[in-house]
């Protein structure tokens, strides 16, 4: 039976990893044959060298105001999870997941996109909507289910929807958002639009059918769609070595014909180079793409979990990509566009934003003491117009 | 108005459907140039493209999640799944995503999808060619259900379907393609021309889901029947001394519970008839939605009669499918002491 690397009590190990220097990994061009590129499922993508200097091919080149825009959305989101997952624990929210050491994920793949872009996320993504502009008092309103919850309170905390932010209503079982972002993106290839699909699964649902069906359906239709696995290391308890049995999660797309790679899901600047990428061959009409997108849980799965309970206590901290936003941070910092100052006052902001923010969202009720939306709505939405037994049962309740 | 057949009558709505939106996308197995199996949606790609009617991989799961996707991004997709028997790779895209889709996004995200799926037995399929599993989806809050019975039906009900916004599971019992059939596998099988339901026009029409058809007016008992079911209750009720009136549910989701109640309060007696096992099956929900509404006008239980709770067989398939024999005794069994 596979077993992580370490269990709680033992040190951190992660010298099974094997990390090429940033660099390393050579870009093919956008229109490339994707029979050509399969090394890159087997490497690592990283731009960000160990002196924080964007190095090699796929240095995306991003102006500082870019960087640092992406900086902030990253630390918005660490400073938002940290206040909802807080609030959690009070009781003002009945359930939370935090996107801890992958922030990284939503905001420099969802920066890569755009608006245009039809998004399917799992519950680990977020931050995709800071990228499209989201208001901080719209998500909270959904998380505290209150009545200005644009879900009308029908689904658990983190399960935001956001059609104007194109960012589809996120769904608890896993992995079937995978192959309906295949189905929207030929829904674009049909009307000859340029736009893209993209979705997100983890490693854990990598062994699921729609995950398969996916892959398989993005390479017989050449579709416009990015699929990412997030290879965050562990599905709840479970590790990824109990996930896959061995090569990467990359090295499935080879099988299905797709260009496949891995990248430090953990270097701003790669994830975003590796995304674009992928978009502008979507965009040509090349089809699909596969990415691993290699990171690490640094939370627990939700807050109805203990990972002290199967992992090392510290592991995160030992993870040998670091921390996104402090290399992010400390990019900027090396090519002189950012400093320590700049920073705390950008917390400060944030904090103050996020505290405000909150304010507002109690303004329209709270999960204890509501006001939640009217019952009648517990019968709405089940069809386009209300059917007859419904209405009966709409009466029946007296509402 | 032209005598067609049921696979004629769903491939006229296809056509019809193709060229009236050009959101209409239409895709499964086998469905493209070859036509289908069944040959539901032979010629169509042919005349509409590649990228409007196309085969897809063997991936009944696969073809409702880009179903799903497509109805999210502004297309109107019509999927089929090759047998109802091989919907359930399929079972967690429809009940847990295209059925809760509009509910959970608090409205904001819907998926117009029709999957249709040849059902029911009576043609040696086994229990793998054979199922009527219906009662999964009407079961599942967000999903409509229909059971067409006939090639006007067929046609008409399709329409609405596929230009409905809510999903719509559309059944086709693969016995009644080429024919009615009234449970009798020893007589000589029978032609849609032979049937009032064969006479289809050719043009776009609608036939509203949620409406039941009265096929037999009577005033003894109610027989309530759906697909197959609905030709073995006329012929039972040709053979039978009492008065029955045979209502064709056509939809079981929208339910037409008026048309069922005002019968039931007439005749006070109650068949119903269907091919699913029984336990669960859709006669029980009949049978407590008449107690509900109509208990007091009731001179009898209401009966069932269904198909065993087996799976469906090969070899005994005519022990198995509920025959004329079994729905006059479960008449007679009403009519007891009156």
């Amino acid at each position: 039976m596979p077993e992580p690397p370490a269990r709680p009590g033992e040190k951190p190990d992660f010298s099974q990893l094997e990390l090429p220097q940033a660099g390393e990994a050579p870009r093919p061009p956008v229109d490339g044959d994707a029979a050509e590129m399969h090394d890159l499922a087997f490497s690592l993508v990283r731009v960000l060298d160990p002196k924080h200097k964007a190095v090699g091919d796929w240095d995306p080149k991003l102006d500082a105001e870019t960087l640092r825009t992406g900086l902030r959305h990253m630390l918005l989101l660490r400073i938002y999870d940290d206040r909802m997952q807080t609030l959690q624990r009070t009781g003002k929210l009945s359930f939370y997941m935090k996107s801890l050491g992958e922030e990284a994920v939503a905001i420099a793949q969802g920066m890569a996109l755009r608006d245009e872009d039809i998004l399917f996320p799992s519950y680990r993504q977020p931050g995709l909507q800071l990228v499209r502009g989201r208001d901080l008092v719209d998500m909270m309103c959904h998380c505290i289910s209150n009545q200005r919850d644009n879900a009308k309170g029908r689904q658990m905390p983190v399960h935001y929807t956001w059609r104007e932010g194109n960012f589809v209503s996120i769904s608890s079982p896993v992995g079937t958002q995978f192959p309906q972002a295949v189905g929207a993106a030929m829904a674009f290839a049909y009307r000859g639009e340029e736009n893209v699909a993209i979705s997100w699964v983890g490693d854990g649902t990598a062994a699921e059918g729609d995950f398969h069906y996916a892959i398989n359906f993005a390479a017989v239709y050449r579709a416009p769609v990015i699929l990412n696995v997030v290879n965050n290391q562990w599905a709840i308890s479970t590790h990824m070595n109990i996930s896959i049995g061995g090569a990467t999660f990359a090295a499935r797309g080879i099988a299905y014909g797709l260009p496949s790679i891995r990248v430090d899901g953990n270097d701003f600047l790669a994830l975003y180079a590796v995304t674009q990428w992928a978009a502008e061959r979507a965009r040509q009409g090349l089809g699909a793409t596969f990415i691993e997108v290699f990171t690490y849980r640094g939370e627990a799965h939700s807050t109805s979990d203990d990972p002290t309970r199967y992992r090392p206590k510290d592991e995160w901290k030992s993870w040998p990509l670091g921390d996104p936003i402090e290399r992010l941070k400390a990019h900027l910092k090396a090519i002189g566009e950012w400093d320590n100052k700049k920073h705390k006052a950008l917390e400060k902001e944030l904090n103050e934003l996020v505290i405000k923010s909150y304010k507002k969202a109690e303004e329209f009720g709270t999960l204890d003491e509501g006001p939640y939306p009217p019952a009648s709505t517990l019968f709405e939405d089940v069809y386009k117009n209300e059917l007859p037994h419904l209405r009966k049962q709409r009466q029946q309740l007296g509402v | 108005m032209a005598q067609m057949n049921i696979v004629q009558a769903v491939n006229s709505a296809l056509d019809t459907m193709l060229e009236r939106d050009e959101n209409v996308v239409i895709f499964g197995e086998d469905v493209g140039y070859f036509g289908g199996v069944f040959r539901c949606t032979n010629g169509l790609q042919a005349k509409y493209g590649l990228h409007r009617v196309f085969d897809t991989p063997l991936s009944e799961g696969g073809i409702a999640s880009i179903a799903i996707g497509m109805g999210i991004n502004g297309l109107r997709p019509v999927a089929e799944m090759q047998f109802a028997d091989y919907i359930f790779p399929a079972f967690d895209q429809i009940t847990s995503e295209l059925a809760k889709l509009r509910y959970r996004s608090g409205g904001e995200y819907w998926a117009p999808v029709t999957i249709r799926a040849p059902c029911g037995g009576g043609i040696r399929g086994g229990h793998y060619h054979s199922q009527s599993p219906e009662v999964y989806f009407t079961h599942t809050p967000g999903l409509k259900v229909v059971v067409v019975s006939n090639p006007y039906d067929a046609k008409g009900l399709l329409t609405t379907a596929v230009e409905d916004d809510d999903p719509v599971i559309f059944f086709e019992p693969k016995r009644l393609y080429n024919g009615p059939f009234d449970g009798d596998h020893t007589a000589a099988a029978r032609k849609w021309d032979t049937h009032p339901g064969g006479e289809v026009p050719e043009d776009y029409y609608r036939i509203p889901l949620g409406e039941a058809n009265v096929v037999t007016e009577g005033s003894d008992v109610t027989l309530l029947a759906w697909g197959t079911m609905v030709h073995v209750a006329q012929a039972a009720t040709a053979r039978s001394k009492a008065s029955c009136e045979v209502i064709d549910l056509r939809s079981l989701l929208p339910l037409d519970l008026e048309a069922i109640v005002s019968s039931v309060e007439k005749t006070g007696r109650c068949v119903v008839v269907h091919e699913a096992p029984r336990t669960s099956g859709y006669g029980g929900e009949l049978a407590a939605q008449i107690m509900e509404e109509c208990f007091w006008h009731l001179e009898a239980p209401v009966e069932r009669v269904t198909g065993w709770d087996t799976p469906f067989p090969h070899t005994l398939e005519w022990e198995y499918f509920p025959s004329q024999e079994r729905v006059m005794e479960a008449i007679a069994r009403t009519m007891v002491d009156n």
